[in-house]
């Protein structure tokens, strides 16, 4: 297996970062889109979080990862982190029936596909404005009822299939549905450092590690530990978590102050915000914690306001200033 | 007589926007960075804009001519479906075998060798992206017919812009990916050598010992840090150019017997990688005043306290000997069209155009 650039070595881009582990950290927040130029390391990150991630226990044999159940050999595996890669066929992703069995021993059995392998993990996609229009429907779908169904080629199949879907992608490439938009609880926008110090860093790490990338992954193991270790406590800690009333209270104002659509977002928002004051080992989701969050919460489920030509992490920006002087 | 000497490089390109660069020094470009590519096809590959005719079948000779006999060499359909390109299941194979059979892509086909493609401008973004997930990663995912396959797939591109007007470029998700871009465009015949290959700038044995000597080149951390500063001081966006142009500094070193990459290497991969990527004229970065005292060391991320022990300060690996050779080679190959339009804009501009120190 190739060995990945570690998440900890990682320069800069601290909002993104943030955004995986706060995904990785709760489920229910809903996913992240990293938009961004070509070659700001989205993929690099993403796929970092991977080799990050905590392994999870499943039931030994579970086509789709289940947990264990009373009885069950148990086996510890990684984190299941699937890529949707580009061309990507609708059998492999659902799955279908068993080519290799069908035609060899005339049997007829379920393949399972990309959606089942992700159950309980994460699944990535790839320059995803460029997914073709019948998956993105499927996707949303299956994210919508944690659910896939399979009705094809004689089978009828149903798994669960709750994962976290990631996307990176240029937007420059062309635009995304507001639906799957809307799909992602978080959303990050990611571009070159501009700080020439950055920049070196970012090259120097790079050649380091393509030159020896075991021995600069050895040498980031304690950071990595680190990392993995604070998402496994913050994940610990979620539940404990109280969000007090005026948390609650600064959320909902800020989406009524930039109209955000519908309730996701807020919901989102107390999330995400909770999430990280999970990571920071805070007890309570505080202010702070909300008005950290906004922006990747936020930025993309605004309405267009054709009067308002401004980018939207600008205006939510402006809205945080605005309450604060409140 | 080392191949040092043999090369005979040419001169950086004379500094007059009105006259149209040397057409030999741009053939004399054309085959070095040949040369360099079948060096270490890791560069990516070259994008040569240049209409179909003589210019561009002599440049597609010497990237054919000069990497290793047994290297694949695919040509890419302009509509290729994607079952030819990830490859999928050979249906006649199939039901005569019984049992599934499936053919290759061109893409994994073509690991270890070239991939040309011919009107790069107006290839479709899946393409594209497939073609930069295979640059990026080496590999090619199929998730198609009934299986999941990985191969792989590293291969160079040497893509073929045929646009006519200036806004019909190749995609630049591809471009960034390529070390080399090269205008063919316009070269008179005279410029094109009858035999490409008899007059290139290495023979293939050079060339397979070039590859020897490029596994053990050493990657001098001022190298990269000289083109990073000649990239930001050139309006270069991104992180893959100083990325390659390093790369290149090191490919060169192999070809010419030198035991790590120096200033002339340094100075030809900046004029080849960097120069055709200028978005304007090199200004003084805004800190370079303050840098007179300690530069500070760059913050790691605040939440992971441990850097790996290799890890210097800049003010240590700075080389500004190095940094204002690679600079000032780079400034003085400038393409002549952003040279015209800087000219033209040179009105509306405050004149701080000064080089770089």
């Amino acid at each position: 297996m190739k060995l990945e650039f570690p998440f900890a070595a990682i320069v800069g881009q601290e909002e993104m970062k943030r955004a995986l582990r706060i995904a990785a950290t709760d489920q229910s927040v809903g996913g992240v889109l990293v938009f961004g130029d070509r070659g700001t390391g989205k993929s690099t990150a993403v796929r970092a979080l991977a080799a990050l991630l905590p392994p999870i226990e499943a039931a030994e044999g579970s086509p789709w990862n289940l947990a264990p159940a009373e009885g069950e050999t148990a086996v510890s595996i990684p984190t299941p982190v699937v890529d949707l890669p580009l061309g990507a066929t609708e059998d492999r992703v659902v799955g279908a029936l068993d080519l290799e069995r069908a035609l060899t021993q005339g049997e007829k059995a379920f393949e399972p596909g990309l959606l089942a392998r992700a159950n309980r993990g994460f699944l990535y996609i790839d320059e995803v404005n460029l997914l073709e229009d019948h998956l993105v429907d499927l996707l949303l779908d299956v994210a919508a009822s944690g659910e896939n169904v399979v009705e094809r080629e004689g089978l009828s199949v149903r798994h669960p299939a709750r994962f976290v879907i990631v996307g990176s992608g240029n937007p420059e490439e062309g635009e995304l549905r507001p639906q799957l938009l809307d799909r992602f609880g978080l959303s990050v926008e990611v571009g070159s450092p501009k700080d020439v110090a950055q920049r070196v860093e970012v090259i120097k790490r790079r050649d380091a590690f393509e030159r020896d990338p075991q021995g600069f992954a050895a040498a980031w193991d304690e950071a990595q530990a680190a990392e993995r270790e604070a998402i496994v406590a913050a994940r610990a800690q979620l539940a404990e978590i109280e969000t007090p009333d005026d948390t609650l209270a600064c959320a909902a104002e800020l989406c009524l102050a930039l109209g955000a659509d519908g309730l996701r977002g807020e919901l989102t928002l107390i999330r995400a915000a909770r999430a990280l004051a999970a990571l920071e080992g805070a007890p309570l989701t505080l202010r702070r914690h909300v008005r950290a969050v906004a922006p990747s919460s936020l930025r993309h489920r605004l309405r267009r306001d054709p009067l308002d030509d401004t980018g939207s992490t600008a205006r939510v920006e402006r809205a945080l200033a605005e309450m604060a002087e409140a | 007589m080392s191949p040092r000497d043999e090369l005979a490089l040419p001169g950086p390109a004379a500094p007059d926007p009105p006259a149209g660069p040397d057409p030999e020094e741009v053939w004399a470009d054309a085959a070095l960075a040949a040369a360099l590519l079948a060096v270490d096809p890791g560069l990516g590959g070259a994008l040569l804009r240049a209409r179909p005719g003589p210019a561009r079948d002599a440049g597609c000779a010497l990237h054919a001519g000069l990497s290793p006999k047994a290297a694949p060499l695919r040509r890419l359909p302009a509509a290729i479906s994607e079952d030819r390109l990830l490859g999928g299941l050979d249906l006649a194979a199939t039901l005569s075998a019984r049992r599934p059979v499936w053919s290759p892509g061109l893409l994994a086909e073509a690991d270890g060798g070239a991939v040309v493609l011919p009107m790069a401008e107006r290839a479709a973004p899946g393409l594209i992206a497939q073609l930069g997930a295979a640059l990026d990663h080496g590999q090619i995912r199929a998730e198609r017919d009934g299986r999941a396959a990985v191969a792989p797939a590293r291969f160079a591109v040497v893509a073929l812009d045929e646009g006519a007007e200036p806004d019909e470029r190749a995609p630049a998700a591809l471009a960034d990916r390529l070390a080399f871009r090269l205008v063919l465009d316009g070269l008179p015949r005279a410029a094109i050598p009858a035999r490409p290959l008899d007059d290139a700038p290495a023979s293939a044995e050079e060339i397979a010992e070039a590859r020897e000597r490029l596994a053990d080149m050493p990657s001098p951390p001022e190298l990269a840090e000289a083109m990073v500063r000649a990239a930001e001081a050139l309006g270069v966006d991104g992180l893959r150019a100083p990325l390659l142009a390093s790369r290149c500094a090191r490919a060169a070193a192999a070809l010419l017997g030198a035991e790590a990459p120096g200033e002339i290497e340094a100075a030809l991969a900046a004029r080849l990688v960097l120069s055709p990527r200028a978005t304007r004229l090199p200004a003084p970065p805004p800190e370079e005043t303050a840098e007179q005292e300690q530069t500070p060391p760059p913050e790691p991320p605040q939440e992971t306290d441990d850097a790996p022990e290799a890890e210097t300060p800049p003010s240590e690996t700075r080389d500004a000997a190095l940094e204002d050779k690679v600079l000032e080679a780079a400034a003085a190959a400038l393409p002549p069209d952003l040279l015209a339009r800087l000219a033209a804009e040179a009105t509306r501009r405050p004149a701080a155009q000064s080089g770089a120190g």
